[in-house]
């Protein structure tokens, strides 16, 4: 799925990231540690295609459509969660009738239910999180990228962003965090 | 004469005189026309600029903004050497009709709606443009979505250009001659009527057109409101 060879970013004449060699298989789950700055979120921005390396090869078989990046900070459109949630399906041009049980899905799976008619203005900042991670995983992207996913995450709701993971084992999921992730996501892991 | 101004407008519209009824509703004809041309090339344009990088672009940003503060007497002589007989649109014959002074107004909006769309797109969060790329939006649905999460900064815009054309005189006077029952605006008539020593009818003029002008600015004012909530938020 990812093959990067000799990666390096810098900007402004320093070096923000720095990495010879990365394989990701299809389906493949990896976790990318490292403290604040060493180039996680980087790294994953790279795969996204948001950011161009300045040397090496990044090699992505998914298509940069198929590829789905949540910030660390996750943004919301104007509007409430139901559009939030719906925005990604309508841009891939899926139909109402196979959008609907997705989005029904992560509501029940990220207790969303209570936010649907809420404005995206008015939400916490865990609140925020678990409609970002539904709306990325409403897509089923080949690829998906998530930048410190379980901050502002409660245990429980932790959990659920595991299981929604699990039950979509096609997706090749890469997260970026500063700390291991719970030993139930069994994950192997890189330090930047 | 103040207080004779107040109850003559007063007295004006409650008769609803037509003199000033016929001015009123074309400096809304005018002015809205030369608006919407202005917001019809200035929002997508403003949004390329705010977008994109090419060689210019400072250029055309700096033109922008100098343009906000062109005098309306300049695009008045500018418009007129252009519409006058002899000048190089003087073929369409389109000197003292309102649709010069359409023109003449959009070449004043357009500055506005054109600086004040590419500053509020260009002040949006980068994670809006990012995320909604991320989540498969083409180039179109990405516009459209910078276009709505910047909207209270464009609707300013539009309402700031509105206010300028509806109390400028220096392109309705040049291009349009303050003709009565053709080309004549508030703003032109407020000056006639003063000429010719009408002056509580200048007021009352100048009355509705502060009237008109309060409504837009009241409008601006309250988004100017929902865009420091937003900030905030």
């Amino acid at each position: 799925m990812i093959e990067i060879t000799g990666l390096r970013l810098t900007r402004n004449g320093h070096e923000i990231l720095k990495l010879d060699s990365f394989v990701l298989a299809r389906g493949q789950r990896f976790l990318i540690r490292g403290q604040n700055g060493s180039g996680k979120s980087t790294l994953l921005r790279v795969m996204a295609g948001l950011d161009v390396p300045s040397q090496g090869q990044v090699k992505i078989e998914a298509h940069q459509k198929a590829r789905v990046f949540v910030h660390q900070s996750p943004f919301l459109f104007r509007g409430d969660v139901r559009s939030n949630l719906s925005y990604g399906l309508k841009a891939h041009g899926i139909r109402a009738n196979e959008s609907q049980p997705r989005i029904d899905e992560a509501v029940e799976r990220f207790e969303l239910k209570d936010l649907l008619r809420r404005s995206s203005r008015t939400l916490s900042g865990g609140e925020i999180r678990r409609v970002a991670l539904a709306r990325a995983l409403v897509l089923r992207p080949e690829l998906l990228l998530l930048d410190e996913p379980l901050a502002d995450l409660d245990e429980a709701r932790a959990e659920a962003l595991r299981a929604a993971l699990d039950a979509l084992p096609d997706i090749s999921v890469v997260i970026a965090s500063p700390i291991c992730l719970p030993e139930t996501w069994d994950v192997p892991s890189l330090s930047l | 004469m103040f207080a004779d101004g107040i109850r003559e407008a007063f007295r004006l519209l409650i008769d609803q005189d037509p003199v000033v009824m016929n001015a009123a509703g074309r400096t809304l004809f005018v002015s809205g026309s030369a608006v919407f041309l202005a917001a019809m090339v200035g929002i997508p344009l403003g949004t390329f600029v705010a977008t994109k990088r090419f060689v210019g672009r400072r250029l055309l940003i700096l033109l922008g903004r100098t343009g906000m503060a062109f005098p309306t007497a300049f695009i008045g002589i500018l418009g007129y050497s252009f519409f006058a007989r002899g000048g190089v649109l003087g073929g369409l014959e389109l000197i003292y009709t309102p649709w010069a002074i359409i023109l003449g107004e959009f070449l004043l909006a357009l500055p506005i709606t054109f600086s004040l769309t590419q500053g509020a797109v260009s002040a949006l969060d980068p994670r809006a443009s990012e995320t909604a790329r991320t989540l498969g939006a083409g180039k179109l649905r990405h516009a459209l979505t910078l276009l709505s999460e910047a909207r209270t900064g464009i609707l300013l815009g539009v309402l700031t250009a509105l206010a300028r054309c509806m109390t400028e005189l220096g392109v309705a006077v040049m291009v349009g001659g303050n003709i009565a029952g053709r080309t004549r605006t508030l703003a032109g008539s407020i000056v006639l009527e003063s000429s010719r020593g009408e002056y509580s009818r200048g007021l009352a003029m100048g009355f509705l057109l502060l009237l008109l002008s309060l409504g837009v600015t009241s409008i601006l004012v309250l988004l100017s409101f929902e865009r420091d909530r937003e900030a905030k938020s």
